[in-house]
């Protein structure tokens, strides 16, 4: 059941697919046809002759030629133009009922007519095969159309290919047919199969149901080929494009989800945080003794610990979920590193100061500045807690060409060469720095916003000991400062 | 609950907001709280305070929001408390009329320090003083003439203007926007590079004059402060 009605196709949409087949059989009617017309033509000039001459009388004959070549084609009329002139001949030309032609007149008048009927069949079909391609064109953009609009108005491509098929295998003859798109090679032409080839792409091909005889290597055979080819095409792309689109949305719907979640989780992360270090705060006014007040301080120093650990988790999290968004804007690359040392001496105000070399004509850039802050405090911090209390960490801020190179350089342990890729993981730590206080997150997030913001973050050795962190920037093309 | 300075806190979290209380009354004021956005509007409206205190997100509106109704009718100072990362709110909400912000988790000295300030400046108001002392800088402001430790600074017209909006401020942050507005003109709230470009060279000569760079904070994301 569910076959036949696949295969039919939908009524009302049903392309002429009469052409080929009415030619075909018309074809039949042709020797009767010229015989009647040869026959008819000797009847009249049987009745004429007694008032027209008879070298004049052969024109009627190439009446029934005209007909017969601009109906059945060349051959029918040419075998028409034969049969004429030997009827002419036999029954006009003297001496009459015979095939023996006497007078040189004659010869001539029967030449003439030969050559006359030649051309005449040869017009007369050109016409008529020019009349049948034009009408066989019609049929086939009256085919593309419905085509087309059948891979248009489906949802998906596989259920309008039985339509498809059925189509264009009535439209070259064929009882049925049907379109096979799993072979991963061209299979050989064969009389029932007729390859769809779009692009040099193979897409499939048309198995036909009782084809006709040479129907598959006809010229219209190769553009119904091409025709279904293209709409294939054209229907796979479209079916992956709205693949792409549901994606994309879904993708979209689920960054959103991700982005709201992790606030929900950030805020009732931070708050029982915050309470405990405002509540800790409000200890400050009670009359505690020196052992008291050392215990508050712990809760206090701990709480903060515990807030940085909480921002690092979630700050990882957001770039791992693809949720971070940055606000471009343009940045003072110098007004970036001085607010950045700012932060470091506020939160670590024992350290020495950093030392500061900027290029003298620096370029403003394009970048988020709270994010890349986070990125130069996280690698100023580091610098600090594995350079010696005596040794200054350096900020270096060059320009490179349609690049500027902030680098941070320290005088602590180095990173051995395997390891520097690693340190930038989350939660890897140098198997020789245990010691050191730390998550280990400080630097994925650091190279996570320095990605985010079209820049990179790199560590190389420094000379005389210690490491530079470089983090490089793109400088927007023709507008420095 | 005896007179003295009324302080308004706006805080959603029971913790949080109880915490502030017992604190900022320890630290001598009176306070009251409100847990959204409405009740501090009732409240605001029934006793009104010296000073709000509130927090950037509450369930039933923004602090833009708060900020802005507030400001129509009330001069008290409104000082924010914010999360990281909040910055694009906090601008608005300072936009708004808010006059500072803190950031989550603060110290408790930190919160009484910038209450002391906004107090100090509120009841101080309108002081119409014609030269502004900030430190070692001192800006004279009808002869447009600042001096650092008594040697003449030379700014141009744009760097001056951009100094007298920070110095009338009086430690109050400015964002990009207020000070490309007040200082460039309404269409220019968005020209950051302008002001990036300007408030740059305004360190450097300060700094020659031996006034640190750092004087003018940078609020990252924010805008700026004279400290």
């Amino acid at each position: 059941m569910a076959v036949t009605q696949t295969d039919r196709p939908a009524a009302g949409r049903r392309p002429d697919t009469s052409l080929l087949r009415t030619v075909e059989a018309s074809r039949a009617t042709a020797p009767a046809v010229a015989a009647a017309l040869v026959l008819l033509s000797t009847l009249v000039t049987a009745l004429v002759t007694p008032t027209v001459p008879y070298e004049a009388a052969g024109v009627i004959y190439l009446v029934g030629v005209l007909g017969v070549s601009s109906i059945y084609g060349l051959w029918w009329g040419l075998a028409t133009s034969v049969a004429s002139a030997l009827a002419y001949n036999f029954f006009f030309l003297p001496p009459a009922h015979t095939l023996v032609i006497n007078s040189s007149s004659d010869w001539a008048a029967l030449a003439a007519f030969v050559l006359t009927a030649l051309v005449t069949s040869n017009l007369a079909s050109r016409a008529r095969s020019e009349r049948d391609e034009a009408a066989r064109r019609a049929a086939e953009a009256r085919l593309s159309e419905s085509f087309a609009t059948l891979v248009a108005d489906a949802d998906d491509l596989a259920s309008v290919l039985p339509t498809l098929a059925s189509q264009a295998a009535r439209a070259l003859g064929a009882t049925d047919g049907v379109i096979h798109r799993g072979a991963q090679s061209p299979p050989k032409r064969s009389g029932a199969v007729l390859p769809l080839v779009f692009n040099d792409r193979w897409m499939g091909e048309l198995r036909m149901i009782e084809p006709p005889q040479g129907a598959l290597d006809t010229a219209a055979a190769e553009r119904v080929a091409r025709s279904l080819a293209g709409l294939i095409a054209l229907g796979e792309e479209r079916e992956r494009r709205i693949h792409q689109q549901v994606q994309a949305e879904a993708l979209s719907r689920s960054d959103e989800l991700k982005t709201a979640l992790l606030r929900a989780v950030s805020h009732d992360l931070r708050s029982p945080l915050m309470a405990i270090s405002t509540a800790a705060g409000g200890l400050r006014y009670a009359g505690l003794d020196d052992e008291d007040r050392e215990l508050l301080e712990t809760i206090t120093e701990q709480t903060g610990r515990m807030n940085r650990m909480v921002e690092n988790l979630l700050d990882l999290s957001k770039l791992q979920a693809g949720a971070v968004s940055t606000r471009a804007d343009w940045i003072d690359l110098r007004e970036l590193v001085e607010a950045s040392a700012d932060e470091l001496a506020r939160r670590m105000p024992d350290a020495g100061a950093a030392e500061l070399d900027f290029d003298g004509e620096l370029p403003l850039v394009r970048g988020d500045a709270p994010q890349l802050q986070r990125v130069l405090v996280n690698l100023l911090e580091n610098a600090r807690k594995f350079s010696p209390p005596d040794q200054p960490v350096h900020i270096t801020v060059r320009r490179r060409g349609a690049r500027v190179d902030l680098s941070v350089a320290d005088r602590g342990p180095g990173v051995p060469p395997e390891e520097a890729d690693r340190i930038f993981e989350p939660f890897y730590r140098s198997p020789e720095r245990r010691g050191v206080p730390g998550s280990g997150l400080g630097l994925a997030i650091a190279r996570g916003l320095s990605e985010a913001n079209a820049g990179t973050l790199a560590v190389e050795p420094r000379e005389g000991g210690g490491s530079i962190f470089t983090l490089t920037l793109p400088v927007p093309a023709g507008r420095s400062r | 609950m005896s007179g003295g300075t009324r302080i308004l806190v706006v805080d959603d979290e029971r913790p949080i907001r109880r915490a502030l209380e017992v604190t900022l009354a320890k630290a001598g004021y009176s306070v009251d709280t409100a847990t959204d956005a409405s009740e501090a509007l009732t409240k605001a409206a029934l006793t009104p305070p010296d000073l709000v205190i509130l927090d950037l997100m509450l369930p039933d509106a923004d602090g833009a929001d708060v900020s802005r109704q507030l400001r129509d009718w009330l001069r008290a100072p409104i000082l924010l408390i914010s999360a990281v990362g909040e910055e694009s709110d906090k601008i608005r909400a300072l936009d708004a009329g808010a006059d500072d912000y803190l950031t989550k988790p603060f110290g408790i000295g930190e919160l009484l320090a910038r209450v002391r300030a906004l107090l100090r400046r509120s009841e101080g108001a309108v002081s119409g003083e014609q030269v502004i002392t900030v430190g070692d800088l001192s800006i004279d402001l009808p002869h447009r003439v600042v001096t650092a430790a008594g040697n003449e600074v030379h700014l141009t017209p744009t760097e001056f203007d951009l100094l007298k909006e920070l110095a009338l401020a009086e430690g109050r942050p400015l964002t990009h926007k207020m000070l490309l507005r007040n200082v460039w003109g309404p269409g220019y709230a968005q020209e950051m590079q302008l002001l990036r470009t300007h408030m740059g060279r305004l360190r450097d000569k300060l700094e020659e004059n031996g006034v640190p760079r750092t004087s003018i904070e940078t609020l990252t994301g924010v805008g700026y402060r004279l400290r």
